[in-house]
C-alpha cells in the first residue's frame, strides 16, 4: 500500500531528518543502534532504504568518495516533501489519540 | 584504512554482479573500520562476513540487479522493443537505398518462385489419401523380388498372398484388392475416350472414403455392372442420373450404370473413373502358381489396428508359402507393407498404380529450385557486402556507444529478413501466375490443388525467413567484424580491390546458367519451327476433319462427294499426325518371333488422297482370300526373306488371323514428331473409321463448309458438326513445345536477371572501392575510359571462361540428351542462339559496368580525397 509508512520506516525517515546533510548508511545505522538501541544488519537497513526510495519518500545522490571509505562514495539520503506529508499525518493522528485517551498515559 | 576480508569482498563483488555496490561497500568498510576499534580484528571479520550474507541477499541488491538490467544499453529483457528498433532502422535503410533494395527484392522473388513452387507442391502431396477415414490405419502390399542378382520393388502384390492374409488374419478389419489393368474405351460422338478404371469389390468403397452419390456399392457385385465418377457422369451424359444407362465400350462389351460417385477429394494416389467387378474377370486370379508370380497389376488394400512392425511380421510369415513356386523361376520374394500415407511422395515402385510423385522427381525439382534460389541469395550477400561502404559511418557510431557485435548482427539480420518478405509478397504473385502452367506440364499434376491454405501460407513466411536468415549471416557477420575507428574514418576493414576468386567462380557460373537457358530456348523454337514446316509425308492442306458418329460411311461419301468445292473423301480410325493408340502383333516366318506394330484402319483412297508414296504393290485393299493390308517400310525391314520366296511370304499372320502384304508404304510420320516411325499395318475395315476427311479444292472454304454443314445436318440431325482443319489439328499436337519454350524462357528470364544482378553488385563493389583512385588519376588527367577498361577486362576475361564451358556443355546437352528425347528433330544447338545469347550476355555486363563507371568518374574527385 503505497503510502503507508510502518514502525521502523518512520524511524528511519525521523533519523535521517535528524542527521540531515550526513545520512548515509553508516550513519543512519549508528544512529538507529544508539538513539533506539535496536541492533539490525545493513542489508536490512539498505532494503527498507530502497523501498523508501521506491515509494517516493526518499531520494539519494552520491557524494565524494573519502578515504576511511577505502575511496568508495557514500549515497546520501534525502527525505522528501511526501515523507514530510506522511510523517505530520502520522503525528497529528498519534497525537489526537494521545489526547481523546481516557485513561491517564503519564508514568511515574 | 584497514583491509577488509579480501575473499569476502570478492564474493560480493560477485553476488552484486552488474548491480551498483561501490555504495553499500563503502559503509560496509566504514562498520568493519568501528568494529576493529571496538571489539577486536576477529569479531570484526566474522561481523564483515556476516553483514556481506546478509546484503547480498538482501532486497537493496536484488532491486538493484534488476533495475541494472533494464539499462539503455543492455537490451536483455527489453528484445521486443530492440526488434521493433532494428525494424524501424531496416525499413529506413531500406527507404534510402531503393535501388539496391529494388534489384535484391526482385532477385530474391524470382529465386524464390520456384522453391515457393516446390514447397506448395511438397506440402500438396503431404495430404494426399489423408481424407480417408483411419488413414493411418490403411496399408497395401508391396513386393520385392530378386531374381539372379536383380532386384525390384513392385508396388503390387501376389493376388494369392491376399486371400490368404483376408483368411487366415483377424487383425485386418477391411481389405480390398484391385486389377488396374482396365483401359476400356468409349465411343462418344465420334471421338474415342479412353478410360482408366479398376476392377475390384464393394469393400472398396468402405475401406476408401469415396462416397456414392447415387445407388449402392454393391452393385459391382454383378459383373456386367459398373460404378462411375462424377465426372465422367457429366462427361458422358451431361447429368449424374444415370442409374441404369449403358455404356458401350470398344472391347470389354457394355456395362451397366449401376452408381456414381459423388465428387472426392483431388489429393489421392488413385485416378479412376469406373470401377468394375474382379471376380467376373480373369483378373485377381488368386489360385496356383499364377496366383503368386503373375501379380502384375494386382494390388492389395487393407485396413489394420496391429503395429506395421507386427504386420511386417504376418505378411512375411504368409509369403513363405508361395516362394515354392518363385523358385521355379528361380526367384526371391518378399513382401513389405506400406501406409497409404506414405505413398505420397514416397519410393519409385515399379508397377505402379495411380499417381506418384517419387523421390527422386521431388529431389531433382527441389535441386533445380535450389540452383535457381542459391545465386540470388549469393547475389544479396555479394550486393550487401559490396554496400557496406555506405554503412560504415552507421555501424562504426553503434559500436562507439556501446553496441556489441550481436546488435549489429541482428540489425542486419532483421533487414535481410524484411527484405526477403516483400520478396515474398512479389515471389507469391509469381508463383500465382507460373502455377497454371506448371501443372499443365506435369504428368498426373491436376491432383496437385496449390491451394493458398493458412498453412501454406504460414510455411511460405517460415520459408522466407529462413532465407532471410541463411542470406544475412554472412554480410552480417562481415559487417559486425569492422573495428570502431576505421569504421568512423569510412577505411573498410577489407579494402581490397581486387574480388575474389570465390565470387568471380560464382559469376561464371551464373553465366553458364543463363546462356544455357538461353541456348535453350533457340534450340526449342528452331524445332518448333522445324516440326511446323517439316513435311510429314502426308498432305495436310486443304483438308477437313470430321468426327463420325454413324458408320454408314458410304452414304456420307456419297452426299458429301456431290458438294462444289469437294475434291474428294477418304476414311480413317486416326487423324494423321496425332499419336496411335491402336497396337497389335505381327508374327515373323516362323512364328516364333512377334513385332509389335500400330494399327490404322483406313479406307481405300486413303493412300492416294493423303499423297502417301507406295514403295511397291497397290494400294487398293479388298477382301480376297485373305485379308489384305499394307505395311510401312520400317515393319518390311524388320520381316525376313520377303524376295525369296514372294507368293508365300506375303501371306503373314496378324493377331490371330493371317493377311497378306499387296503393298509397302513408304515411311511417313503419321505419329507426331517426337515418335519414332515404328511399324505400321493399314487394314481395311468399314466400322472402325472414326473420322471423315474431306479435301476441298481451297477455292472459297467457307461456302463449301457451310454447304458440308448442311448436307451433315440432314444425314445425321442429332449429332453435331464439328469440323476442323488437318492443318491447325497438326499444329495444335505441337502446344507441348510451347510449354517447354515457356519453362526455358521462365527459368532463362530467372537466371539472366540474377546474374546481371550478381555482375551489378560486384562492378558496385570494385568501383566503389577505386574511388580514390579514380579520383587521382582523374586528377592527373586520366578519362572514364581507363576504368571502364579496366574493369571491362575482369568482365570479359569471366564471360570468356562461362563462354566456354557453356556452349560445349549445351551442344552436348541439348544435341545428345535433348534431342534424342524428341527424336527426328533436326540438328540441335546453331551459331544464331550462341550467337545472340552470347551477345545479350555481354550487352547486359558491359552496360552494367558503363553505368556505374560512370557513376563514379562523375563524383567531383575533391570529394573524395578531402579526408585524406
Amino acid at each position: 500500500m503505497k503510502g503507508y509508512l510502518g514502525e521502523f520506516e518512520e524511524l528511519v525517515l525521523l533519523t535521517i531528518a535528524n542527521l540531515a546533510e550526513e545520512a548515509y548508511g553508516t550513519t543512519i545505522l549508528e544512529m538507529i543502534e544508539q538513539q533506539a538501541n535496536r541492533k539490525m544488519s545493513l542489508g536490512a537497513l539498505h532494503s527498507t532504504l530502497t523501498r523508501l526510495e521506491e515509494k517516493g519518500f526518499l531520494v539519494s545522490y552520491l557524494g565524494e568518495p573519502t578515504a576511511k571509505r577505502g575511496g568508495r562514495r557514500k549515497r546520501y539520503f534525502e527525505i522528501t516533501q511526501s515523507a514530510k506529508e506522511a510523517l505530520n499525518n502520522m503525528k497529528s493522528l498519534r497525537d489526537e489519540l494521545w489526547q481523546n485517551s481516557k485513561i491517564n498515559l503519564s508514568v511515574g | 584504512m584497514h583491509k577488509a576480508p579480501k575473499l569476502a569482498t570478492k564474493l560480493f563483488h560477485w553476488a552484486s554482479g552488474q548491480a551498483q555496490n561501490e555504495d553499500l561497500l563503502g559503509d560496509l568498510q566504514e562498520l568493519y573500520e568501528d568494529k576493529l576499534e571496538s571489539k577486536g580484528e576477529f569479531r570484526a571479520r566474522l561481523f564483515y562476513w556476516l553483514e556481506v550474507i546478509k546484503l547480498s541477499f538482501s532486497y537493496a541488491l536484488r532491486k538493484r540487479k534488476k533495475d541494472r538490467s533494464f539499462s539503455n544499453y543492455y537490451s536483455g529483457q527489453k528484445l521486443n522493443t530492440m526488434i521493433l528498433n532494428y525494424i524501424k532502422i531496416s525499413i529506413r535503410n531500406i527507404k534510402k537505398q531503393k535501388l539496391f533494395t529494388g534489384l535484391n527484392v526482385f532477385g530474391l522473388a524470382l529465386g524464390m518462385s520456384v522453391a515457393l513452387l516446390c514447397l506448395a507442391m511438397v506440402s500438396d502431396l503431404k495430404q494426399f489419401d489423408r481424407f480417408h477415414q483411419d488413414s493411418e490405419d490403411i496399408y497395401r502390399i508391396t513386393t520385392k523380388l530378386t531374381t539372379s542378382g536383380d532386384r525390384n520393388h513392385f508396388a503390387s502384390s501376389p493376388p494369392a498372398l491376399a486371400e490368404l492374409l483376408r483368411n487366415s488374419t483377424q487383425q485386418i478389419t477391411n481389405s480390398a484388392v484391385i486389377n488396374d489393368h482396365f483401359f476400356p474405351t468409349i465411343k462418344s460422338l465420334g471421338e474415342p475416350i479412353q478410360m482408366y478404371g479398376y476392377y475390384t469389390e464393394p469393400s472398396f468403397l468402405e475401406l476408401f472414403d469415396f462416397k456414392l452419390q447415387r445407388g449402392n456399392a454393391n452393385v459391382i457385385d454383378n459383373p456386367r455392372s459398373v460404378i462411375i465418377t462424377h465426372e465422367l457422369a457429366e462427361k458422358l451424359f451431361n447429368s449424374t442420373d444415370v442409374i441404369g444407362k449403358t455404356v458401350e465400350t470398344e472391347r470389354d462389351g457394355i456395362f451397366e450404370i449401376g452408381g456414381v460417385l459423388a465428387p472426392f477429394p483431388q489429393r489421392t494416389h488413385f485416378k479412376f473413373d469406373l470401377l468394375a467387378n474382379i471376380s467376373g474377370t480373369n483378373r485377381g486370379n488368386n489360385i496356383g502358381a499364377a496366383g503368386w508370380t503373375d501379380f502384375s497389376g494386382n494390388y492389395f488394400y487393407f485396413k489394420s489396428e496391429a503395429s506395421r512392425g507386427d504386420l511386417e511380421t504376418i505378411v512375411s510369415n504368409l509369403g513363405q508359402s508361395g516362394q515354392a513356386f518363385f523358385d521355379l523361376e528361380s526367384s526371391q520374394a518378399s513382401y513389405h507393407v506400406q501406409a497409404i500415407t506414405e505413398i505420397n511422395p514416397g519410393p519409385n515402385y515399379s508397377d505402379r498404380i495411380g499417381v506418384i510423385f517419387g523421390y527422386d522427381g521431388l529431389l531433382y525439382f527441389i535441386g533445380v529450385s535450389l540452383m535457381v534460389l542459391i545465386p540470388a541469395c549469393f547475389n544479396y550477400i555479394n550486393m550487401a557486402i559490396a554496400n557496406t561502404l555506405n554503412r560504415t559511418k552507421e555501424i562504426g557510431i553503434r559500436k562507439i556507444i556501446g553496441s556489441p557485435n550481436k546488435f549489429i548482427i541482428r540489425q542486419f539480420l532483421v533487414e535481410t529478413i524484411i527484405v526477403c518478405i516483400i520478396s515474398l509478397l512479389l515471389s507469391t504473385v509469381l508463383f500465382n501466375l507460373v502455377k497454371g502452367e506448371f501443372t499443365s506440364m506435369l504428368v498426373g499434376a491436376e491432383a496437385l490443388t496449390f491451394e493458398m491454405t493458412p498453412l501454406v501460407i504460414i510455411m511460405f513466411l517460415g520459408f522466407a525467413i529462413l532465407t532471410g536468415l541463411v542470406t544475412g549471416v554472412l554480410p552480417a557477420l562481415y559487417l559486425a567484424r569492422i573495428a570502431p575507428i576505421s569504421a568512423i574514418n569510412n577505411r573498410a576493414s577489407n579494402k581490397k580491390v581486387s574480388i575474389s576468386g570465390f565470387r568471380k567462380g560464382l559469376l561464371v557460373f551464373q553465366f553458364i546458367l543463363s546462356l544455357s537457358f538461353m541456348i535453350g530456348i533457340g534450340v526449342v523454337l528452331r524445332q518448333y519451327s522445324h516440326t511446323i514446316t517439316y513435311d510429314p509425308g502426308f498432305a495436310k492442306e486443304n483438308r477437313i476433319i470430321l468426327p463420325l458418329e454413324s458408320n454408314n460411311v458410304a452414304v456420307l461419301q456419297n452426299e458429301l462427294q456431290a458438294i462444289n468445292g469437294v475434291e474428294d473423301i477418304s476414311f480413317s480410325s486416326n487423324i494423321p499426325g496425332l499419336p496411335l493408340n491402336k497396337t497389335n502383333y505381327f508374327y515373323s516366318d516362323d512364328l516364333t518371333d512377334s513385332i509389335l506394330v500400330r494399327e490404322v484402319y483406313i479406307s481405300e483412297e486413303f493412300i492416294d488422297k493423303m499423297n502417301l508414296k507406295m514403295v511397291w504393290g497397290e494400294s487398293q485393299l479388298s477382301d480376297v482370300q485373305f485379308e489384305q493390308v499394307l505395311v510401312n517400310e520400317k515393319l518390311l525391314s524388320l520381316l525376313n526373306n520377303i524376295e525369296n520366296n514372294p507368293q508365300d511370304s506375303l501371306i503373314r499372320q496378324l493377331a490371330d488371323r493371317q493377311v497378306q502384304i499387296v503393298g509397302i508404304v513408304a515411311d511417313y510420320n503419321h505419329e507426331p514428331l517426337n515418335e519414332r516411325i515404328e511399324p505400321m499395318v493399314m487394314r481395311l475395315n468399314e466400322s472402325a473409321y472414326n473420322y471423315a476427311i474431306i479435301e476441298l479444292n481451297g477455292v472459297n472454304g467457307d461456302a463449301t463448309l457451310a454447304n458440308i454443314e448442311a448436307a451433315w445436318n440432314k444425314l445425321q440431325p442429332e449429332s453435331q458438326f464439328q469440323p476442323r482443319y488437318l492443318e491447325s489439328i497438326v499444329a495444335q499436337s505441337y502446344d507441348f513445345m510451347f510449354t517447354a519454350m515457356k519453362i526455358f524462357g521462365f527459368l532463362a528470364l530467372i537466371s539472366i536477371t540474377i546474374s546481371s544482378l550478381g555482375l551489378l553488385g560486384m562492378v558496385v563493389y570494385s568501383t566503389e572501392n577505386r574511388r580514390k583512385e579514380v579520383a587521382i588519376r582523374k586528377i592527373l588527367g586520366a578519362n572514364a575510359m581507363t576504368l571502364f577498361g579496366n574493369l571491362s577486362g575482369m568482365f570479359l576475361k569471366l564471360w570468356l571462361i562461362a563462354l566456354l564451358i557453356a556452349i560445349p556443355g549445351a551442344y552436348f546437352f541439348y544435341d545428345n540428351l535433348f534431342v534424342n528425347i524428341y527424336n527426328k528433330f533436326s540438328g540441335g544447338v546453331h551459331f544464331a542462339e550462341v550467337f545472340v545469347s552470347s551477345l545479350l550476355t555481354i550487352i547486359i555486363g558491359l552496360s552494367a559496368i558503363f553505368w556505374q563507371s560512370r557513376r563514379i568518374i562523375r563524383i567531383n574527385p575533391a570529394e573524395n580525397l578531402r579526408n585524406d
